[in-house]
This record gives structure tokens, sequence and C-alpha cells, in this order.
């Protein structure tokens, strides 16, 4: 059994304007010590994704599909029920950790809150462990000092020790490395790693950057307009692209000179028909605008697209 | 037309009673051309965006002189100052902070034509060629600045910068919080307007690849002093460059 298995997981958002399909008939597995990147363009779904996992969505928020971790399925738990999972076996790491920390309250506090809250344990030997943590993550002394007294960077690390201190078994990285510096970034994936590989957890790494994705994970997901488009193992997928976004997203890295995509991303409200990434792509076919590509494998290389049919 | 620094320095002061000084910009000169892009760079905390907001006129320096077009900023009055302000703009980092969020996108560039006098019923025409310009249709007029993506509101900062006519534009890390393709797109589009317009660019980023695409010439800052200045081709330091600086 896999530990954590999306099923045609299907998000939408009830606005004035219209609903906003965020994520539409997601499924991926995650097993035991993987790490799995979600990449993607600013709102194609992927943070979406990682809130639906942990029921994290606000209420105007429609959420179908089963999420199965362990073989419970979380989105018909009940509220009691999700909690203790929250935290404990699924934890987010969320991005821009110098507002998701509470302004008010001492970084060690706020390290030590999860020990008292799940595990219930006393006091001293929480502030205790939390400052053992802190010191391994290069924090030491930091813990009596509130968020805004620390940079982007060491609270980017008070954040991961907050999601990590109790052993999760899967971690959650929202864009961990978004608005740092290239030098930050490096040290912020290293942390990460050996925070992951010290615990043995999975790692479900979210980012909008490829060479992120490439120096952290083992399998990608690509997503475009709220589906995956295309899925493997990390190398094979970014190094050898099948699907045309896949390729056009290589295009415009800086290594190989900002080649844009044509084109805008087209409105979640209304998703063009047939294939969703027709309207830019430039090997589109007659039956792309009509017929909407399934998710196909083949030898675990997953491509939504017509032409590798 | 050119907008100089010249040998300019910048000095934080802290405190009431025990002032402590900071001093982020040592002696800095740099010069700005007409249809060039000077590209600025340095890691976090190297004191580009002050340089920059000293450039634009939204900072004063402690010492030193800012120079446009053989004036000194400071002795500018009346409309030799307005034409500088004209002249010379800028695009931050952020492109959702520098909107009004509770104006519509088309209420926020006509703003800036009522400033300039213009006619109402020539606005229309302006502004429709201005979308053009940055490759936006009409239909973002009514909308608010939320209701679009990152990449799309720094397309309207950079058309409501455009606007003006500047012959001058300072650009603050524009692609900084844009995805990879949005940044391509953005990137490409500069280029393009400087090949058309001839206007002059400043450029600051922390991404050496991104440096090397869009400028002619380089400036490097580290700890507030130059430490590279020349063109782009000569310019070596790059990739290690940040990580040197933040671990030392």
């Amino acid at each position: 059994m896999s530990l954590l298995e999306l099923r045609g997981l299907s998000v939408r958002f009830d606005t004035p304007a219209g609903s906003v399909r965020a994520a539409s008939d997601v499924s991926l597995v995650l097993e035991e010590h993987d790490t799995l990147a979600i990449v993607g363009e600013t709102g194609c779904g992927k943070s979406v994704i990682a809130n639906a996992i942990l029921r994290l969505l606000p209420e105007n928020a429609s959420v179908t599909g089963s999420v199965i971790y362990r073989g419970m399925d979380l989105l018909k738990m009940s509220e009691r029920e999700i909690s203790r999972i929250r935290g404990r076996e699924i934890a987010i790491v969320f991005q821009n950790p110098s507002a998701a920390l509470n302004p008010v309250h001492r970084i060690l506090d706020q390290v030590s809150e999860p020990l008292l809250i799940h595990l219930g344990i006393p006091k001293r030997r929480a502030v205790h462990e939390a400052e053992g943590l802190l010191r391994a993550l290069g924090l030491n002394g930091a813990g009596r000092l509130y968020p805004f007294q620390l940079s982007g960077g060491m609270n980017q690390r008070a954040m991961i020790a907050c999601s990590s201190i109790l052993r999760p078994k899967i971690l959650m990285a929202d864009e961990p490395t978004k608005g740092l510096d290239q030098s930050m970034v490096k040290n912020a994936l290293e942390l990460i790693e050996s925070v992951r590989s010290e615990s043995g957890a999975s790692l479900i790494m979210i980012t909008h950057d490829l060479d992120v994705a490439l120096s952290s994970s083992d399998r990608i997901a690509v997503m475009y307009c709220g589906e995956i488009v295309e899925m493997g193992r990390t190398e094979d997928v970014l190094c050898n692209p099948d699907h045309p976004y896949t390729k056009a997203l290589r295009e415009s890295m800086p290594d190989r000179g900002f080649r844009p995509i044509p084109g805008n991303t087209p409105s979640m409200i209304d998703p063009p028909e047939g294939c969703r990434f027709h309207p830019r792509c430039p090997f589109k076919m007659k039956i792309c605008s009509r017929e909407r590509p399934s998710l196909n494998n083949s030898c675990g290389r997953y491509v939504r697209c017509w032409r590798c049919i | 037309m050119y907008l100089r620094a010249q040998n300019v320095s910048k000095v934080y002061q802290e405190g009431l009673l025990f002032r402590r000084r900071r001093c982020v910009l040592r002696d800095v000169t740099v010069e700005i051309e007409e249809g060039h892009t000077l590209g600025l760079f340095g890691p976090s905390g190297s004191g580009k965006t002050t340089l920059a907001r000293i450039l634009a006129g939204l900072d004063h320096p402690s010492s030193g002189a800012v120079i446009f077009n053989g004036i000194d900023l400071r002795e500018m009055r009346g409309h030799v100052f307005t034409e500088f302000r004209r002249s010379v703009q800028m695009v931050f980092q952020d492109p959702e902070s520098s909107l009004n969020p509770i104006k519509t996108i088309g209420r926020s560039l006509r703003e800036v034509l009522d400033l300039l006098r213009i006619p109402g019923d020539e606005q229309a025409g302006i502004i429709k060629e201005a979308l053009e310009v940055v490759g936006l249709s009409e239909e973002v007029l009514c909308r608010f600045p939320r209701q679009l993506s990152g990449g799309q509101n720094q397309r309207i900062a950079l058309a409501r910068a455009l606007l003006l006519n500047p012959r001058i534009l300072i650009l603050d890390e524009p692609t900084a919080s844009l995805d990879v393709s949005v940044q391509a797109q953005i990137l490409n589009l500069l280029k393009e307007i400087q090949r058309r317009r001839g206007i002059g660019y400043l450029y600051i980023s922390h991404h050496p690849a991104v440096m090397r695409f869009v400028s002619n010439s380089v400036c490097e800052l580290h700890n507030g002093m130059v430490t590279f200045r020349g063109p782009v081709e000569k310019w070596e330091t790059g990739a290690e460059a940040g990580a040197r600086s933040t671990s030392t």
C-alpha cells in the first residue's frame, strides 16, 4: 500500500464571477521515502492540492475525489480526526515564512507548541527538545527572539523547525525558495533534505523553479491550468520532456536563452475546450481543440497529449 | 541624455541617544545612457535598491550628487524638476503593491494622463496604444489589480511608466516575483521596447543569467561598494558572487 494516494482530486471555488476550477482530476501516488516535486506556473493549482490534502481550504471550496493516507480517506474524516493528522503525520512548510509565523510569540514557543498540543509532554521537556532542534538547524540563541527580529532565511528555518518537530511521515514544502537569494536557495534545500533524510519522511516539493525541482526530487509532476500534464522521473521529464508545455517551460529557462511561451495562461473560470494547452501549443492538431486527452502511462511516464498516444 | 550618480554615499542613522551609523553606499559612481542597459548586480542587502531610489530622486544621498543632463538634482526647481520626474521612471519589484488596489486598471492609467493634462477624449487612444506595446487587451481596463496575474500587473506597471514617455527607466528586479516563463516574456518585451524607443535602462537583479541577457554593461555592488564595472562580456564573477558575500 502506498503512503499517500490522490484519486481524481478536483477542487472548485465558487466566486461571484463564476466557479474557478483550480484543480481537476489530479491523481498521483507518493511512496514512503519518496520525493515528489509539483511544478507549474502561478495559479496552476499546485498549492491548492497541498492545502486540499490537509483540508486547509476556505469554505467556498468544494473538493471531490479522494485523498487516501494509509488506507484512510482524509476527505471523509471528522475535523477532530484530521487535526490529529495535521502536523503529526503530514506537515506543511508554508510559503512566505515571515507571514506564516505568529508575530507576537517567540520562536521557541512556536516551535515547541506542537509538542505540547499533539503529544501533551511537559513544557520544560518540550522547550528543551525545541532548543535542540533549533541548534541543529543553526538557529542557536534565536529561540528567545520574535519573527520580526530575524531575517527571511532565519524565519524559513524556524518554519521548517515548526513543521518537522513532530517527525511527520510526509513533509510538504510550498514554494520554500520563493524570494530567496540564490545562495540562500541552496541552503534552504540542503536544510529540507537533511530534515527529511534524518526523519525518513516523504517530501512533496511545490515550486515553480525547475532547478529546485531537479535538485530536490526523484519524481516530478508538471501542472498546467489545474491538470497534471506530465509525470515521471525528474531527470527524464526535465531533460527529455514529452509534453509541449514541459518543453516550452524548459525553453524559457535562463540556460536556454529566455524563449517565452506564446500567449497568456488561460482563465481558470472558463478553461479552453479539449487540451487546455492547445491555444499556445506549436504542435497542435485538429483533435486537440475538440477532445480532452487523458493521462497516458507508458513505463511509469505519464503524458497528457494527443501526440504521445 | 544621461543620468549619473557621482560619488554617492548613503548613511542611515539609527537610535536617538546612541547614534549608530550604517553605511549602505560608499562612493558609488554609475551612469545610465539612453539606448543602453546598465545592469546592477549584487546580493540582497548590498545597496542596489537604495542606489536606484537615489537615482530616481525618491531618496537623498548623504554625500555626492545625482546629475541629470548636466544639472544637479538638488538645484532643479519648477518645470526642470517636473521634466526630470517625467523622464526618469521606476518600476518596482512587487507589481501588485505598486498599483492602487481600490482603483481599476483603467483608472490607474487615466490618472497619469490627467496629470499630464491630456484631454479626456484623447486618453482612450493613448491607453490603447500603451496596452498594445505591453501586449495586453483592453478588457483588463475594467478589472482590479487583484484580478490580474503577477505578469499582467507587471505589464500594467510598465505601461504606466511608459505613458510618460520616459528616457530612463529604472527597473528594480521586475521579474523577481514572477514565474520563469513569464520572466522570459517580460525580458523579451523590455528588449523590444528599448529597440523601438531607445530608452536607457538600469536593470537591478541578483540573477547572473538575467543580467547577462539584458545588459550591455554591468556594475557589481558588494556591501555598498562597487567591485566591478565594465562591459558584460568582461564580467566574470556572476554565479559564485552571491554565495561568497553571504557566507562571509
